[in-house]
């Protein structure tokens, strides 16, 4: 059931808030024990939807947004009084000292949170396979993955928990999950929401979004939970960027060139199908050219874990979290993140030690920022003659669990994302069709992008192609 | 193609970014890492063929008067909860100067 759905029920009294709260909570208790989506279940969530209950008696269409609504947060987004462990021992004991922006935005529109949401380490991977707790599956095919690494909060809608979780994304982990769980997965615009109380993985990529079963609940949720911040400076406000108007119909682009190689069959087939029916619904349909694009994903993994490396050095041993006694302080330091981090952390903040590294910056941090620049000039150029770039929202359906080890073929997944976070344009992953794996129809995703500013042109396009179809 | 790092590089960029890493971890981290950093160099042929150098900034400092916003010692009790080893109302850290 999507939001808009639930609240007509609750205004009508055909439904109440402490129904659904009991629904979700007997939907975890009994298929979390397989698919693994939380790592934390908020049982007192009951004594808020009781007290929701009672304010659609008493108020009733003057009821905030989103009251009553359970909500699942991924774990490296704080919530006062409960742990937020960001997928790691290091932070296993940790409990969060204060509300993220986002989530005091989500409690004042009356959302009731459910639980916390299994991660990616520190939101680095694409399967949820690197969680300090234990992979999530596939609430569709278990023995496949979620996506990643938003892939707890994918599975928490999947399986009908709840009907939004919110996720972040720095090269895709909100939009691959979505793609690979049969949701709407939406990147805002860098800046338009508040990493105020997100744990740090790249600053200049990170954003926080919604993943739901309609664009509709998509952008409520993220209409809710974005605005200017003073506690996080790059924040942009209404006026940042020139205005990125709704139309009728659209010119889309689709850079065909970028999608020559390693992107599955079966998957073209389902982007192709989806680009008749958006012809059938009136749009043209245009080829674009962004060279840049397919090389961009090199300088995401020289920029990314630069970032990674200066904003992990807070794990430290200190002041929160794991503490690993050693005989002098440089000891401790090491112990500690030598215990508390798993693999893939310790390579990205090796990888970002070096290419910032004297001797080795100019070479590679310095050019990979460069190449930004680029692309972002190249993006520009094709947003004067087009309204949305199209194109898959991942190269495969979701793939077998154990089956991606090598770095660079799981990095290789994000190939259509990451550009999007390396630009810092919005772009939304909708369901498009499925693909049939082993007599189980796996979801495919379509992503569409728009020039900075054009979050709510990526809804409305969404809502013509999707919820109207639901 | 050569390689890019070394092992022993290895184990000083675990110096420099303070993690211990085992003899078994150095080998693997020597593998990925030396894969990830052939790849990623293609951002010098970019760089090269567009003719950039210099990065040019999208970004600008944002300040603000540095005034004191909250009452003192308001979050003092929540945040050393957190801490693993505290000692009156501190954290406490090994000693970092040998004055012997």
């Amino acid at each position: 059931m999507t939001i808009a759905q639930m609240r007509e029920k609750f205004l009508e009294g055909t439904l109440t808030p402490t129904d659904v709260v009991k629904e979700s909570l007997s939907i975890i208790e009994e298929k979390d024990g397989e698919i693994h989506a939380f790592l934390d279940v908020y049982q007192d969530a009951l004594v808020e939807a009781e007290i929701a209950t009672k304010r659609y008696r008493e108020e009733g269409e003057d009821v905030p947004l989103l009251l009553g609504v359970p909500i699942a947060l991924k774990n490296n987004i704080l919530l006062k009084g409960r742990k937020a462990t960001g997928g790691s021992k290091i932070l296993e004991n940790y409990t969060a000292t204060y509300d993220a922006t986002i989530v005091k935005k989500l409690k004042e529109a009356g959302a009731i949170i459910i639980g916390a949401t299994n991660m990616d380490e520190f939101a680095m991977g694409s399967s949820t396979e690197n969680s300090a707790f234990g992979a999530t599956k596939n609430p569709i095919d278990t023995t496949r993955v979620p996506g990643g690494s938003s892939g707890g909060s994918a599975a928490a809608v999947a399986m009908r928990a709840v009907p939004v979780a919110i996720g972040t994304d720095t090269g895709g982990s909100i939009r691959q999950p979505a793609s690979y769980c049969g949701l709407v997965g939406f990147k805002p615009t860098y800046g338009a929401v508040s990493r105020n109380g997100l744990m740090a993985m790249g600053s200049s990529f990170d954003q926080a979004g919604p993943l739901s079963l309609s664009v509709a609940d998509a952008e409520l949720v993220h209409q809710i939970i974005a605005g200017k911040d003073e506690l996080d400076a790059t924040t942009i406000s209404d006026d940042t960027y020139p205005e990125v108007p709704i139309k009728e119909t659209y010119t889309i682009g689709i850079p065909r060139d970028f999608m020559k190689d390693g992107v599955d069959k079966e998957v073209i087939q389902v982007f192709d199908k989806h680009v008749q029916e958006l012809i059938d619904a009136g749009h043209t349909i245009v080829d674009v050219e962004l060279p840049l694009f397919e090389k961009g994903l090199a300088a995401y993994y020289i920029s990314m874990p630069a970032e990674v490396s200066s904003n992990l050095a807070r794990y430290d041993g200190i002041r929160y979290g794991l503490h690993i006694d050693g005989d002098t302080l440089l000891d401790v330091y090491k112990k500690t993140r030598g215990e508390g981090f798993g693999d893939e952390v310790k390579r990205r903040i090796l990888l970002g030690t070096y290419v910032l590294s004297s001797g080795y910056y100019d070479a590679f941090y310095g050019k990979a920022e460069a190449v930004r620049q680029l692309m972002r000039e190249e993006l520009a150029e094709v947003f004067n003659t087009v309204d949305i770039v199209l194109t898959p929202s991942a190269p495969t359906s979701a793939f077998k669990s154990g089956s991606l080890t090598d770095p660079i073929s799981v990095y290789k997944q994000d190939i259509f994302t990451v550009p999007v976070n390396l630009t810092g344009v919005p772009a939304i992953s909708i369901p498009a069709g499925e693909v049939v794996c082993d007599d189980i129809a796996l979801p495919v995703g379509v992503q569409y992008i728009a020039a900075h500013g054009g979050d709510a042109r990526l809804f409305d396009l969404g809502k013509k192609m999707r919820d109207s179809k639901m | 193609m050569r390689d890019m790092i070394t092992k022993d590089e290895i184990f000083k960029l675990g110096e420099m970014a303070r993690i211990a890493i085992t003899e078994k971890e150095a080998d693997s981290l020597e593998k990925d890492i030396d894969s990830v950093l052939q790849y990623v160099s293609v951002v010098n042929e970019i760089t090269a063929e567009e003719g950039v150098t210099k990065k040019v900034a999208a970004v600008y400092n944002v300040f603000r008067e540095d005034e004191i916003t909250v009452e003192p010692g308001s979050y003092t009790d929540v945040l050393l909860k957190e801490a693993p080893k505290v000692q009156k109302g501190k954290l406490e850290v090994k000693k970092i100067l040998n004055t012997d």
